[in-house]
């Protein structure tokens, strides 16, 4: 579990996405507490009822600076809950998650418009085979199968 | 690829399923609504998975690859019964973490005695280390698989059990003697399976070949005209025509539990008692058998030389245990006739404790003779009044095979005289119970000379005309001599 240094950790990133919020109005504002009370929850439950909210109360949201905000605060947050005091997070690690993650954003914001379904049912295919893969290397490096 | 019951894969915990669906659901909210911020928070919830994922796997694979895993079994050979130590180390130079159990993975055959075969992990250290103690009830080589760990991630979204370190066998013998030895004066002799002495049969004798004389022949072999003939002692062979009707005695009495467990001077004289037994089962030779307790026969079996007969032997003399010592003010003599037989009901005709033939009675009996009772009691030398009864009420002119200890020497000297008289031969194993005491090798000196005096009165049953072997434990025997003659040695 978390500890609460860390969680501590996360809050501050999940405090400026709630600005985020409040900048776009009353809703937003009482949105935003909400979310900024959502620290609480086990991560990374925060990050998605922050994306929840964010797609309900933006219609147009790139051209908006306030989203803009909302994105870099949970984003932020999702990565900070990562950090605890067990090993294993290395740079490389992390650089691999990472670029995954971002083709998957990319390729979603280019092409979700056109093709929802397509889209969506591509992000699933890749996340399943990216667990699987891992799950693989995990079986193999440990020995309890052959290559 | 390991076999699929033996190993649980990684396995994705309830919390970790929830987020997935997490995730499943806002996919879902956006296809239903058609925003692709839907799908980005779901991406989002899923590479957090991912790395968590990610990080596990690399836990497992630095705690079963880097961590150094020390699986020790002492003693490696052990026999039934005995208590046998697991020990299990685990060793890193980090702190290992997500460790939630460290378990022992014994054989089957193995039976938890003591100790922890699953040790719980709740704190983060560089050590682990647990123990635990079996037993087995079986002998033969034993394998302790590799020890398993099971982990668990930082957050509990995965778990995994998994094999850690090598193997440690351990071999379990039977608990009896592995090391008897039979012969004279520390000389050894082959009780071989074979041909039986026809020089002691009542049947037909074939006189065989003349060959030189070995340590451990039986001195009334010498043929005296070859010796004189060759210059040096021969002894002649014999062959038998026809079967030697032999007469077991097997004096279990309290004296017979000297020594340490498994290796008693009973232990010991079982073992002869069995060759007796394959002997007479590879001969065909009828065979009776005749144990004896401390206040008289605690089994008889006719003799006979049916194969399930001898196997019943074999379970009697396994099965056999030193009886307690006598109980003073017994009656003078209770003889209670009921033949013990293989079947394990009494003999027709038979009178039973329960002194009536009712149905009653005869429904009972069948539970009463089981159990090592006595079938006749005597008030003193149970060795000597057992066996002089028994053989005087044998017809024919059997082979009588004695196997006892040195307690009372007069006694056994008493019944050799007793029965060599009316018998085709007889032959003694006795164990010297000075050498199965567990402390005897401190005093050397002590032990040589209660050896020696042993050695005297075997001379002595000898020059009754009868054939005398010591059943001796061979290792401790072989130590006592070595012993003894480098002391001699260096004294000189």
């Amino acid at each position: 579990m978390m500890e609460v240094r860390d969680r501590a950790l996360a809050a501050i990133p999940l405090l400026v996405s709630s600005v985020g919020f409040a900048l776009d109005g009353p809703t937003g504002l009482l949105v935003g507490g909400v979310i900024a009370l959502s620290g609480v929850l086990t991560w990374p439950l925060p990050f998605a009822l922050g994306q929840i909210a964010a797609a309900a109360i933006f219609v147009d949201p790139v051209l908006s600076p306030s989203f803009a905000l909302i994105q870099l605060g949970l984003w932020s947050a999702l990565l900070v809950s990562l950090r605890d005091s067990q090993p294993g997070l290395t740079p490389r690690a992390l650089a691999v998650a990472g670029g995954f993650t971002l083709a998957l954003l990319a390729g979603t914001v280019i092409w979700h418009q056109s093709q929802p379904l397509g889209v969506t049912g591509a992000v699933i295919v890749a996340v399943a085979v990216g667990l699987y893969t891992v799950h693989r290397y995990e079986q193999v490096t440990a020995g309890l199968v052959e290559r | 690829m390991r076999s699929p019951g033996s190993l649980r894969v990684m396995h994705a915990t309830r919390g970790c399923w929830t987020l997935l669906g997490v995730g499943g659901v806002l996919a879902l909210l956006s296809v239903v609504l058609e925003s692709s911020l839907y799908v980005i928070g779901a991406i989002g919830v899923w590479a957090w998975v991912l790395v968590e994922q990610l990080r596990f796997a690399r836990n497992v694979r630095t705690v079963t690859q880097d961590v150094t895993v020390t699986q020790t079994v002492s003693p490696g050979v052990a026999r039934t019964g005995q208590p046998v130590i697991v020990t299990i180390e685990l060793e890193s130079t980090d702190p290992i973490h997500g460790l939630t159990t460290l378990e022992v993975t014994a054989p089957l055959a193995a039976t938890h005695l003591d100790g922890t075969e699953r040790l719980g992990v709740e704190t983060t250290a560089a050590a682990h280390q647990l123990s635990a103690t079996y037993e087995f009830d079986v002998t033969g080589p034993f394998e302790f698989d590799p020890p398993r760990v099971a982990l668990e991630s930082p957050r509990g979204l995965f778990t995994e059990r998994a094999p850690v370190g090598s193997t440690a066998g351990v071999r379990v013998e039977p608990n009896a003697p592995t090391d008897v030895a039979v012969g004279e004066q520390g000389n050894r002799i082959s009780l071989g399976v074979g041909e039986h002495d026809a020089e002691i049969g009542s049947g037909a004798i074939t006189l065989g070949e003349t060959r030189p004389y070995v340590a451990g022949d039986p001195q009334s072999r010498i043929d005296w005209k070859t010796t004189a003939r060759q210059g040096e002692p021969y002894v002649r062979e014999y062959e038998a025509a026809s079967s030697l009707e032999t007469l077991l005695f097997v004096d279990h009495r309290s004296s017979t539990s000297v020594g340490a467990d498994g290796r008693r001077a009973l232990d010991y004289l079982r073992s002869v008692g069995l060759w007796v037994v394959d002997n007479a089962a590879t001969l065909g030779d009828p065979l009776g058998c005749y144990t004896i307790g401390d206040d008289g026969l605690t089994g008889r079996t006719q003799p006979t030389a049916e194969t399930a007969h001898y196997e019943y032997l074999r379970t009697t003399l396994h099965d056999l245990e030193p009886t307690q010592e006598r109980a003073r003010g017994l009656a003078s003599v209770e003889v209670r006739e009921m033949q013990s037989r293989p079947d394990g009901q009494p003999q027709p005709g038979g009178h039973s404790q329960l002194g009536s033939d009712s149905a009653f009675e005869r429904t009972l009996s069948a539970y009463t003779t089981h159990g090592r009772g006595y079938v006749e009691r005597v008030t003193e030398q149970s060795l000597f009044r057992s066996i002089q009864s028994t053989v005087s009420r044998t017809p024919g002119n059997p082979w009588i095979v004695v196997l006892t200890t040195d307690t009372d020497p007069t006694e056994v000297l008493e019944t050799v005289r007793g029965i060599r008289q009316g018998v085709a031969h007889v032959t003694v194993f006795v164990a010297p119970t000075a050498l199965f005491e567990t402390d005897s090798l401190g005093d050397l000196d002590a032990l040589y000379d209660s050896y020696q005096a042993f050695e005297g009165f075997r001379t002595k049953l000898v020059s009754e005309h009868v054939d005398a072997y010591e059943v001796v434990p061979g290792e401790r025997v072989d130590a006592l001599l070595a012993r003894t003659a480098a002391q001699r040695e260096v004294s000189r």
